[in-house]
């Protein structure tokens, strides 16, 4: 794990964030501070970034590559509800609730992920409250999402 | 030459095919509305006589009221394009019914009943078309497009005329009811087509549904009337609709006299009709493509709405002295080319401002309850009229009805503006930053209300109540808000003691030595303090006691005690153990004696602070700046790296408190610290670097020239400003500011859209460069905000922040609403810059789609003027470009 310093490097994770809908409402000039917070961490394909039940304290961006979320009990089955792709985050649930991990994060791809602790979040949070509304909005998206497809 | 048509009618790129839509759509409907009208008209006066006609206005009323209530329990549940299709068939089916009985049954009665569902059909329909208008284009489109829309209708009208003219004596005026149901059929369908392709119409919002539908129509009435109690809008449209009714009525009673007694055959009065719609319609077509958009944006659509009762005021006079042809003509010229290219345009704009929720209900209520009531006062006019046998008598009662219709369009007028501000809020919120201020005009009311809710029985409520007391009542609130004391909680209490401490009210004293032993030691603490505060004579010995506590603050608060009499036997002693406690190992102890170095700071422990400030401890840190900030002599050794250090710490709170030490350092050094603490990411930081830029004795003027000249990021100007406004600065230093930052929002927009064109025209576009894009994107924000504020400190800040409210939304019809609402703004020059502003807005968001032209030209002119600022942000990311 490393954390990039040239400039050039941290303006590619800032169009990132930008683009991922949990930093989209966050100003440009607060995701340089957030940028370099983040580690990255490279993966390979049928490794685990977590397992279901886990305790959980860090949060994930997809720099590159895919992971596939399984909501399956047993973290070794692959019932993926959803697939990540580069841009996306996951893990930002167990950033609030302080709950286990409600699923588990299979890597498809080799994958590159930028990683974010618990208490970095929460201090970055509150110095930028930006940062908690892209939250909330990425989450709101989930429900509503989640809603949709109950109905369906 | 398409592109120049549009252009010339000021139709945009994304809008023709919606246009041509409405423009087709309304030719129908309007065609079928000229047959009905003068078959209507011409059957009715020939066949059954004129002279009914005032009773058929009273019977009119009734029926439009119950047809309207029918109307209004789906007007606003359903999206007006699905509405339309029952509507077309059962007036379809009516009509149908009404031609049986005429051909085969020769019915008389079927004469009054035809022109009263044609005088039906007119009124549903327009209105509805309206509503389907506002349901599908925004303010700002509406403004441009309703009034070339409606000329479809007008368009309509001719070809109707001129069809009746050509066919009634061929095919026989009763015939021409089955080419009116032909037309609706086909407009139901064209209905049909298009929002199968383009879905439900965009601005519409569904009410609540599954209730009893005729009593849900009259709670629908009722809303409204409720609402026109709180609008003055409506109430003052409602009047003013209400007189120009009668007004109207009147008026088409005598002009149709005049034709009748004109025009001895059906088939002639039916033909002249025919003729005359299709003038009136002609003249009514070219105002309404040629003039009416063009006078309304001209003159503005308050002007515009005096213009037809004026028009219709000249009219009735000609009447008056000369009841004869050429005047009736003019009379129709009024109420047929007039009313619908002038009023109408300008009414439908009017509701616009009315909230879109309202608005469907607002217009059943206008024809449902205004316009009944107003037909069976014009009915009972005319039927009084005829009774004497002169047209003198209603004629008279029209032009007094003329001018009250003009007074009540005048009050329209200023209406207007709060209701579009008021809509802007309701629809997105606006807190109510002012409401203390708007309770202290109102002194007796709201002193009662706080000292009610003082007592209720949530333990907040009373407590919230207390300290707004005392904020805006101080001096005669002591007395309630210590009442309230003993029923707080002692953190509340400990809060609501330190609010009073400062106005040292005589009934405190007695309150203190109650609550010194009920409650916590925090809250003893406080009490002892506030007693030793107001050097109360009996307190003195608990100093002595406070000195030995166990508890460290208690035993500071004891030292303060000592030192605020003074108690001057006890000073030795107070200096060793206020010395120890900032010397001791233990965090509460050193934090007890930081805090009451900085209420009572000693050049005697500057070394013990020094080493304080150089501890590990975050809380320690701050308790040291703080104390530092506060120091009585400048000259600290080491003192700027110290501060050095401090402000670039990653805690926020350290840095503000850092930024605000900076007073201890020489002018340069000072200014050139605070100047990037400016630029902080957190704005406390950087709100204490304003303060410590510009202390109390600088000027405002010199102040906002700095700001002006500084050419700073947005949030450091804001810090500034925020300065400026705790500096009560005079109104024409905020029109400065304002004029600045408006100048600047537009080249920040113009920057952002050179960008944009760049980023289209270039297929391989890089990260740098999209973040750049997304940074000035944010700036335009971030200045646009800051000239809000600015404005708002020189305009009503209600009107301004309804208008920040609906930029914020990023909606179009928000968007559309905020436009409107800064053509009121008093200060002309900062209302056409924030109109630009704007426009521009409107462009970067999608919403104005005119030619974008900018003061940049290239990428290269971008990354230049960005050079030329001091904002860190931008440059960063246009150095990335480079």
């Amino acid at each position: 794990m490393e954390i990039p310093k040239s400039s050039p490097e941290i303006f590619d994770r800032i169009l990132m964030l930008k683009k991922s809908p949990v930093f989209s409402s966050v100003t440009t000039e607060n995701l340089y501070v957030v940028a370099q917070e983040l580690v990255e961490a490279h993966y390979m394909p049928s490794e685990r970034v977590f397992d279901i039940n886990e305790q959980g304290d860090h949060m994930y961006v997809i720099q590159s590559g895919k992971v596939g979320i399984s909501i399956d009990s047993s973290p070794e089955k692959k019932n993926y509800v959803a697939v990540l792709k580069e841009g996306e985050c996951f893990g930002e649930m167990g950033m609030f609730d302080d709950l286990p991990r409600s699923a588990t994060a299979h890597v498809i791809e080799e994958s590159v992920l930028l990683v974010l602790e618990k208490h970095r979040l929460k201090a970055l949070i509150i110095h930028y409250p930006d940062l908690a509304l892209g939250i909330i909005r990425s989450l709101s998206l989930r429900i509503r999402t989640s809603n949709e497809s109950t109905i369906q | 030459m398409l592109d120049r048509i549009t252009n010339t009618l000021l139709i945009q790129k994304n809008e023709k095919g919606t246009v041509a839509y409405f423009l087709v759509l309304f030719l129908i409907i309007g065609c079928g509305m000229a047959i009905g009208r003068s078959s209507a008209d011409a059957l009715f006066f020939k066949r059954y006589g004129i002279e009914h006609l005032p009773v058929m206005y009273l019977v009119l009323g009734g029926v439009l009221f119950i047809v309207t209530a029918l109307y209004a329990s789906f007007t606003d549940r359903i999206a007006s394009e699905r509405f339309l299709k029952p509507l077309i068939i059962i007036i379809s089916s009516v009509l149908i019914a009404c031609w049986i009985s005429m051909t085969y049954f020769s019915s008389e009665l079927v004469y009054p009943v035809y022109f009263i569902v044609y005088e039906v059909v007119s009124e549903i329909l327009l209105v509805h078309c309206t509503i389907y208008i506002a349901q599908n284009l925004d303010v700002m489109q509406a403004k441009r497009l309703t009034p070339l829309v409606l000329a479809g209708w007008q368009a309509g009208t001719i070809i109707g005329g001129l069809l009746l003219a050509s066919t009634a004596k061929i095919l026989g005026v009763q015939n021409m009811l089955l080419i009116w149901v032909a037309l609706l059929i086909a407009a139901s369908v064209m209905v049909f087509v298009h929002h199968k392709k383009v879905g439900v119409s965009v601005y519409y919002r569904p009410g609540r549904k599954g209730r009893n539908q005729l009593k849900y129509a009259y709670e629908q009435l009722y809303q409204c009337f409720v609402f026109a109690k709180h609008s003055r809008l409506l109430r003052a449209m409602s009047f003013a609709l209400f007189f120009m009714v009668i007004t109207f009525y009147v008026l088409c009673y005598s002009v149709n006299r005049v034709y009748t007694e004109t025009f001895v055959s059906e088939e002639e009065l039916t033909m002249f009709f025919g003729i005359l719609g299709a003038v009136t319609g002609t003249l009514g077509l070219f105002i309404q493509i040629f003039l009416t958009n063009r006078l309304i944006r001209r003159f503005g659509i308050r002007k515009m709405n005096l213009f037809f009762p004026a028009a219709t005021l000249f009219a009735m006079g000609g009447l008056f002295f000369s009841f004869i042809l050429p005047f009736a003509i003019v009379g129709s010229l009024v109420k047929d080319a007039l009313m619908p290219a002038l009023r109408n345009p300008v009414r439908t704009l009017f509701f616009n401002a009315i909230p879109t929720h309202m608005q469907g209900r607002a217009h059943s209520f206008s024809i449902g309850i205004v316009l009944p009531l107003a037909l069976s006062a014009a009915g009972a006019i005319l039927l009084l009229a005829q009774s004497v046998d002169s047209s003198v008598y209603y004629i008279g009662a029209g032009i007094i009805t003329a001018l009250v219709y003009l007074i009540c369009n005048i009050f329209v007028n200023r209406s207007y503006l709060s209701a579009i501000i008021t809509g802007l809020r309701e629809k997105l919120y606006v807190p109510d930053e002012n409401i203390a201020l708007s309770l202290k005009g109102e002194e007796g009311d709201a002193f009662g209300v706080l000292a009610q809710a003082s007592k209720h029985e949530d333990e907040e409520i009373r407590f919230i109540s207390a300290k707004s007391m005392l904020e805006l009542f101080p001096t005669r609130s002591a007395p309630t808000v210590i009442d309230v004391l003993s029923s707080l909680t002692p953190p509340l209490r400990d809060q609501l003691i330190r609010l009073l401490l400062p106005m040292e009210p005589r009934e405190l004293r007695d309150k203190l030595w109650q609550e010194l032993d009920n409650g916590d030691t925090h809250l003893k603490a406080t009490v002892m303090y506030a007693l030793f505060r107001l050097r109360d004579n009996k307190a003195k010995e608990l100093a002595q006691k406070a000195l030995d506590d166990i508890n460290p603050r208690i035993r500071s608060i004891g030292i303060y005690g000592v030192l605020n009499y003074p108690l001057d036997e006890l000073k030795d002693d107070a200096f060793v153990l206020w010395r120890n406690m900032l010397e001791s190992q233990d965090l509460s102890n050193t934090l007890a004696g930081l805090d009451l170095l900085y209420q009572w700071p000693n050049a005697d422990f500057v070394d013990s602070l020094l080493n304080l400030l150089r501890s590990e401890d975050r809380r320690i840190q701050i308790s040291a700046l703080r104390v530092l900030s506060v120091w009585p002599e400048n000259y600290i050794p080491g003192l700027e790296s110290l501060l050095t250090n401090y402000l670039s710490a990653d805690d926020p709170n350290i840095r503000e408190v850092a930024t605000n030490c900076l007073v201890k350092l020489e002018d340069v050094k000072k200014t050139k610290l605070a100047k990037d603490m400016l630029e902080d990411i957190h704005p406390e930081v950087r709100m204490a670097a304003a303060n410590i830029l510009f202390d109390e004795g600088v000027d405002v003027k010199t102040l906002a020239k700095w700001v002006v000249s500084s050419n700073g990021s947005p949030r450091s100007q804001e810090a500034m400003v925020r300065r400026i406004l705790s500096m009560n600065a005079p109104r024409q230093v905020m029109e400065t500011l304002a004029y600045c930052f408006s100048e600047d929002a537009i080249n920040i927009l113009d920057a952002h859209s050179e960008i944009i064109k760049i980023r289209e025209g270039d297929s391989k576009v890089t990260a740098n460069m999209v973040i750049l894009n997304y940074a000035l994107e944010e700036r335009s924000h971030e200045i646009i905000d800051l000239l809000l504020m600015a404005a708002s400190e020189i305009e009503d800040p209600f009107t301004i922040g309804a208008i920040r409210a609906g930029i914020r939304s990023k909606e179009r019809q928000h968007w559309a609403n905020s436009c409107e609402a800064v053509r009121y703004i008093q200060d002309k020059r900062l209302a056409s810059s924030l109109t630009i502003v704007l426009e521009k807005l409107g462009e970067e968001l999608g919403f104005n789609k005119s030619v974008k032209q900018t003061r940049f030209s290239g990428l290269s002119s971008v990354l230049d003027w960005i050079g030329k600022k001091n904002d860190p942000w931008l440059l960063q990311c246009s150095l990335q470009v480079r």
